[in-house]
């Protein structure tokens, strides 16, 4: 459904584009009145979009058969398989189902075998632009992703780095402090031995949760 | 104005020249158009109109990269000057082109104008691919940058793991030494002040290097004499040291504590629980561009004790941190009996592998 719905909208936005760009080329042939020209614009969005169906399908085929990105290649593959089947459809359209439109779209009556040459040059032309246009999205788009997930992976990476290093300070004697305590506990022992064997039992019990907390 | 530096002349030839080939053949698909033309005339059209295109098209490149060189701030106005130009681009293209084509001035604006009006659409869509791919090369780069950036931080990951291990190593070394000095202070109250003076006059100097990552092997046998000092007054003629370490080797950097550890672990799981004692020794040879380090006991070998074996675990880890695989630590019994540690790490002359990463 969602692959229907993308086909459509493809083949509109061709449709609107094509038939437009037409419009502007032919309009001078059409009637003036403006609703007469409205009309003539609508047919020729019409006349288009449908033409365009089958190219939107062989793109949106691709990008599910692709989905990292098609190679020029296959870009290429599609874009000719649509152009051709897309011109046989408005060749079909232009000469049995809308006839003015075969008429008037280029200023000349062409037969179906000329009304497809033209459509497979204008189909393949802004098919090929548009996929051009729609690789560079796609990359685009994929170098986004990428780029979020590899920022995502360094705020990660900084967070464990720095509890690491929060760990290893934590398990660290402070090396002034150690040398000051071993060093009053030196002195103490000339006067206090039963004080300086407290302080040496509070500098082991230290030294053991520093161990304990490296271990945790 | 970075952002616009990728829209240079060279990128819209490059765009412009297969849109200009592939329009030139719009013609050739018509046939109707030429079915009484000799081939040569048609060929001649042809080049005639891709020579046509071109122009208009170069016009159009020309202008958009003027427009690019002007100062502008925000990206509407950027936007707008470009489609500005494009279209002013276009239509003086057209122009020139159609007069010279015809020998005279263009007669009619209008017709001039519709055929300028087709160049627009593929401006739009050039500019919004040229725009995506800038987009995409920017963050390419940036992509590049944090694949630095996270190479940096792998390194200095392994480096706080090292940390981590290494702070294992400090606190476990020091326990053990202060409880043997405590036990010493309980039997010989004066061997044991004299310890503790001994100790804390190596520690002022020592702890320093026991803190970096890469000590010179002279400190750490000095550091590994200090300790077995401690341990002899205590064990007396039970415990025998023999140090072997050539004065070639003595200035060759290794990581702080390894020895101790290998010493320290020779002496408690081996030697301290037999009452006769025994004989560690301590030696340090070349082997081609690896530095050995052997330290041997005499003890009671391969037992199951508590505890046994989490300094040699942490020594690994850290040989695999700093060597990166490239250093080993190997366990064997010694003969006639006992247990033998022995480390071989790669050293050049200079310094180890990851001293300077």
């Amino acid at each position: 459904m969602r692959d229907l719905s993308r086909v459509v909208a493809g083949a509109a936005l061709g449709g609107l584009f094509i038939g437009s760009m037409e419009f502007v080329q032919t309009q001078g042939l059409a009637a003036s009145a403006w609703h007469e020209q409205a009309v003539w614009l609508a047919r020729l969005v019409l006349h288009w979009a449908i033409s365009c169906v089958p190219i939107a399908a062989a793109a949106v085929s691709l990008e599910r058969r692709a989905p990292g990105g098609a190679s020029v290649r296959e870009y290429a593959g599609a874009v000719f398989v649509g152009a051709s089947v897309g011109a046989c459809v408005m060749a079909l359209h232009g000469l049995y189902v809308d006839r003015g439109i075969g008429q008037w779209a280029i200023g000349m009556d062409l037969d179906l075998h000329a009304r497809y040459l033209y459509g497979v040059w204008v189909l393949g032309f802004w098919g090929s632009l548009g996929a051009a246009l729609h690789a560079a999205d796609q990359r685009q788009k994929r170098y986004s992703e990428k780029l979020r997930g590899a920022e995502l992976a360094r705020i990660s990476r900084q967070q464990r780095l720095a509890q690491a290093n929060l760990a290893a300070l934590h398990s660290r004697f402070e090396p002034d402090r150690l040398l000051a305590s071993l060093r009053a506990i030196e002195e103490a022992y000339g006067a206090d031995v039963a004080a300086a064997d407290r302080m040496l039992d509070d500098l082991i019990r230290e030294s053991r949760c520093a161990l304990g907390r490296t271990l945790a | 104005m970075d952002r616009w530096a990728g829209i240079d002349l060279r990128l819209g030839a490059a765009l412009a020249a297969p849109i200009c080939l592939a329009l030139s053949t719009q013609f050739l698909f018509q046939p109707s158009l030429y079915e009484h033309w000799s081939a040569t005339e048609i060929a001649v059209a042809w080049v005639q109109e891709l020579a046509h295109l071109a122009a208009v098209a170069f016009a159009i490149v020309v202008a958009i990269h003027v427009a690019g060189r002007i100062r502008m701030r925000g990206t509407v106005p950027r936007l707008a000057s470009f489609a500005f130009a494009a279209a002013v681009g276009a239509f003086c293209g057209e122009w020139m082109v159609l007069w010279v084509r015809w020998h005279a001035p263009p007669s009619s604006v209008e017709g001039v104008m519709v055929m300028a009006l087709r160049w627009l659409p593929l401006a739009a869509i050039c500019g919004v691919i040229a725009f995506s791919r800038a987009r995409s090369r920017g963050n390419e780069l940036r992509l590049h940058q944090l694949e630095v950036d996270r190479r940096q931080l792998e390194r200095k990951a392994i480096d706080s793991e090292l940390g981590v291990l290494q702070a294992q190593v400090e606190p476990h070394f020091l326990f053990n030494t202060l409880a043997t000095i405590r036990r010493l202070q309980k039997v010989d109250p004066a061997k044991g002040r004299e310890t503790l003076s001994g100790f804390l006059r190596y520690l002022q100097f020592a702890l320093p290097a026991m803190r970096s990552r890469w000590v010179a092997l002279e400190t750490e046998v000095e550091l590994v004499s200090a300790y077995l000092d401690v341990l002899q007054v205590r064990m007396g003629s039970r415990l025998r040291v023999e140090i072997d370490v050539p004065a070639e080797l003595r200035h060759l950097p290794i990581p702080p504590l390894s020895l101790a550890t290998l010493v320290e672990n020779a002496i408690k799981h081996g030697l301290a629980s037999l009452p006769e004692g025994g004989c560690v020794t301590v030696r340090a040879q070349r082997d081609a561009r690896y530095l050995v380090l052997t330290v041997a006991d005499t003890g009671q070998g391969f037992v199951k004790a508590e505890g046994a074996g989490s300094g040699l675990a942490n020594l690994r880890m850290r040989l695999r941190g700093l060597y990166d695989g490239a250093a080993s630590l190997l366990l064997a019994p010694n003969e006639p009996r006992g247990f033998r540690a022995i480390v071989r790490m790669p050293c050049d002359d200079c310094a180890a592998p990851a001293a300077h990463a």
